[in-house]
């Protein structure tokens, strides 16, 4: 029986382009934005949305948790860091909450809540409200808190970039601090905003600039909010992946038909010289 | 001395060496895991099953526990080899090849990995027989084919053995169905092949007896299941899920979504993925029966089929392709080159060379070293760079899948066929369009 379908150049066409557009199609798969909480199996959870991006717990070093992005720029967005809250950095009862702590973060209805056994029993929630995202520490009992807000760098914290003053870097201890960091040549401003009064706030700097903040509580829940002064809300921008990826596909598409275009028209000329 | 003992006695040689030094510890830990499970009388998938549902309780996340995911008839495969080594070694036997850091006793680890490898290599054997006792230069092709012994003798895993029971399935097909359904039933401990089973159904539906021959052997191999599908349905079906649920991935044209947001998303696509692959599957299962393609032929466009458009497919697949395309004077050999590349940026290399770099400390410093030194320099780019060789595989394999269609002149027109067939001898000497 002969063969009709796919041998017919028509059709063989047919399916080489609908294939190319498939393939290059799923290259865009990396752009497609979905609102809200994700997770990967190597225990990474990511947040995104218009304006903010949130990765808990980074594939490779594991310490960010959370790391707080915001989007900015059009119509490619670009993450700006905002600021990382380290396990590694952070105590609980002179813990440390990276190497003595088990953690395991769990995706609930208002965001991501994590899990530390040892004692005391304590939980990190994350919840992204339309004023910041809500970083809350509860624990059963109460509890000395020690929690280290990282950023390379902050250009002041408070209005003061704290340049040659004497060691350590006191903050007069309040619920809302401001801080200043540049980005791509621009200035950004955002706010920590706590639930209670902290014991003591104190700025770390290394030899480039501001780089930690950390706050001491005693108690038995505090939530800081985070949150960028001018943060827009475009819903008109795209995500920030990679354009590489569709670059990419469209390459190897046009390529592949360009190829099967020539080799076609090689083996007619061929059968046609030879017979 | 024969062609094909020479073939089969380097091809054996090679891997023997190999085989002791190199290991994809999750891989073999998944075999070692389910061969301990399976000799202590536990109940392999249930394991599966609870890790699984513990993973998901504290996640939240659809997530699987990637461990033995497989047909029983593995077990009955690798258990014995397994059993060997805690008879040699029955002491000092422990392994943990599933820990962060796994821990490897010495020499044990070599003797374990040579005895858990043992089927996958003797498998490999019996293909270089099978091959180069029909064409001895495919039989040598296979012997010392750098991706064929990257799988079996340093990755060590077991697709050779899927590969040897199609080849086999397909050569005794016409004249022993039973033991055809047999060998198919045997391929299916990687579920994959089932893509094959509606070509074996309708190959065989023409003569009831013949089908009744193939679900005979088909039901022997697969007694195993029945069994388990019996005794311990739950855990084994939870289990199976795994196959046929998890979220896309490895080295296909869907390796874009992998950068995206996360496994929810990934999920989401997959359905997608799965959509596009069984529509893929039906359509080209009918054209295949419908042009009435050679076995062979239609075998090894389904699966390579099965490597472009399933949702997961990994550089261990297409060694269970190889051996039955390589009877197909159509399978383009350079297919080979892209998953043996792919594990680079994947794995990376240096990972299977663990039972070495684990000896000492200094050995392990430089592990340590050498693996940073390589996620320093290609880590930023390595997605894009599995991308760029996902595609390479996808985009010549499909072109592979039409060139598995025979091309046929096209039907003249009848104004030409009259002309023709008035001018005898011009039609009996015209040339056939036959192509390689």
């Amino acid at each position: 029986m002969p063969n009709k379908s796919l041998a017919r150049p028509k059709m063989r066409t047919f399916a080489d382009v609908l294939f190319v557009v498939l393939v290059v199609s799923l290259s865009f798969a990396p752009f497609i934005q979905v609102r809200g909480w994700d997770g990967y199996d190597s225990g990474t959870f990511v947040y995104q949305d218009e304006t903010c991006y949130i990765r808990y717990s980074d594939e490779t070093i594991g310490v960010d948790k959370p790391h707080i992005f915001s989007r900015e720029g059009w119509p490619i967005k670009s993450l700006v860091d905002i600021v990382e809250l380290s396990d590694r950095q952070s105590f609980v009862n002179g813990l440390n909450l990276y190497e003595d702590f088990e953690s395991r973060g769990r995706l609930t209805d208002d965001g991501l809540t994590i899990f530390y056994s040892g004692s005391p029993q304590f939980t990190k929630s994350i919840t992204v409200t339309d004023e910041g995202v809500v970083v809350r520490y509860e624990s059963d009992q109460p509890m000395e808190l020690r929690l280290t807000l990282w950023r390379w760098y902050f250009s002041s914290v408070e209005g003061n970039d704290y340049r040659g003053a004497p060691l350590p870097l006191k903050v007069e201890p309040k619920e809302t601090l401001n801080f200043q960091f540049m980005d791509e040549g621009r200035t950004h401003g955002g706010v920590i905003r706590l639930s209670d009064q902290p014991l003591s706030v104190e700025v770390c700097r290394d030899l480039n600039g501001l780089n930690k903040i950390i706050i001491d509580y005693v108690g038995s829940h505090l939530s800081i909010k985070i949150a960028l002064d001018d943060a827009s809300r475009s819903p008109l921008k795209i995500a920030d992946r990679d354009l590489l990826y569709p670059l990419l596909s469209m390459v190897f598409g046009l390529a592949y038909l360009w190829v099967r275009k020539y080799e076609v028209l090689v083996k007619i000329r061929l059968n046609r010289t030879r017979h | 001395m024969r062609s094909w003992l020479k073939y089969v006695l380097i091809g054996l040689g090679i891997r023997l060496i190999l085989a002791p030094f190199f290991m994809h510890a999750w891989d073999i830990g998944t075999v070692w895991e389910a061969s301990r499970q399976f000799l202590n009388g536990e109940d392999v998938y249930r394991y599966v099953a609870e890790r699984t549902y513990l993973l998901r309780q504290s996640t939240s996340l659809p997530l699987y526990y990637h461990g033995f995911a497989y047909l029983p008839q593995t077990l009955f495969i690798f258990a014995p080899f397994y059993r060997l080594y805690t008879l040699i070694f029955p002491v000092e036997n422990s392994l943990d090849l599933r820990a962060l850091e796994p821990a490897l006793p010495y020499p044990q680890i070599y003797v374990f990995l040579l005895l858990i490898k043992m089927p996958i290599i003797l498998g490999d054997v019996a293909v270089i027989y099978l091959l180069s006792k029909r064409e001895p230069e495919i039989g040598l092709f296979y012997a010392l084919n750098p991706y064929v012994l990257f799988i079996t003798a340093v990755w060590g895993n077991f697709d050779p053995l899927v590969g040897l029971f199609l080849l086999a399935s397909y050569l005794c097909f016409n004249e022993r169905r039973v033991l055809s359904g047999f060998l198919y039933g045997l391929s299916l401990i990687k579920i994959y092949p089932i893509v094959l089973f509606p070509l074996f159904m309708a190959r065989s539906l023409s003569n009831r007896r013949e089908l009744t021959k193939f679900m005979l052997g088909l039901s022997m191999a697969s007694l195993p299941v029945i069994y388990y599908l019996i005794v311990a349905p739950y855990g084994f079906l939870e289990a199976m899920l795994f196959q046929g649920a998890r979220q896309v991935y490895g080295m296909n044209m869907y390796h874009a979504v992998l950068s995206a947001q996360g496994i929810l998303f990934q999920t989401a696509i997959t359905r997608i993925a799965t959509i596009i692959f069984a529509s893929v599957l039906l359509f080209l299962t009918y054209m295949v029966l419908r042009e009435r393609l050679p076995m062979l032929n239609s075998m090894v466009m389904l699966m390579l089929a099965y490597m472009i458009f399933a949702p997961v497919t990994n550089e261990q697949h297409l060694a269970a392709l190889m051996p039955l395309a390589l009877l197909s004077q159509r399978f383009d050999r350079k297919l080979c080159i892209f998953p043996l590349l792919f594990a680079a940026f994947n794995a990376t290399y240096i990972y299977f060379a663990t039972p070495i770099f684990w000896i000492d400390v200094t050995l392990r410093n430089l592990y340590v070293a050498l693996h940073g030194a390589w996620v320093e320099a290609i880590g930023a780019y390595s997605s894009y760079v599995r991308y760029f060789i996902s595609l390479s595989f996808a985009f010549l394999a499909f072109r592979n899948v039409h060139n598995h269609f025979q091309l046929q002149m096209p039907a003249l027109d009848k104004r030409f066929q009259a002309i023709r067939t008035a001018l005898p001898t011009a039609a009996s000497g015209s040339p056939s369009y036959k192509t390689g």
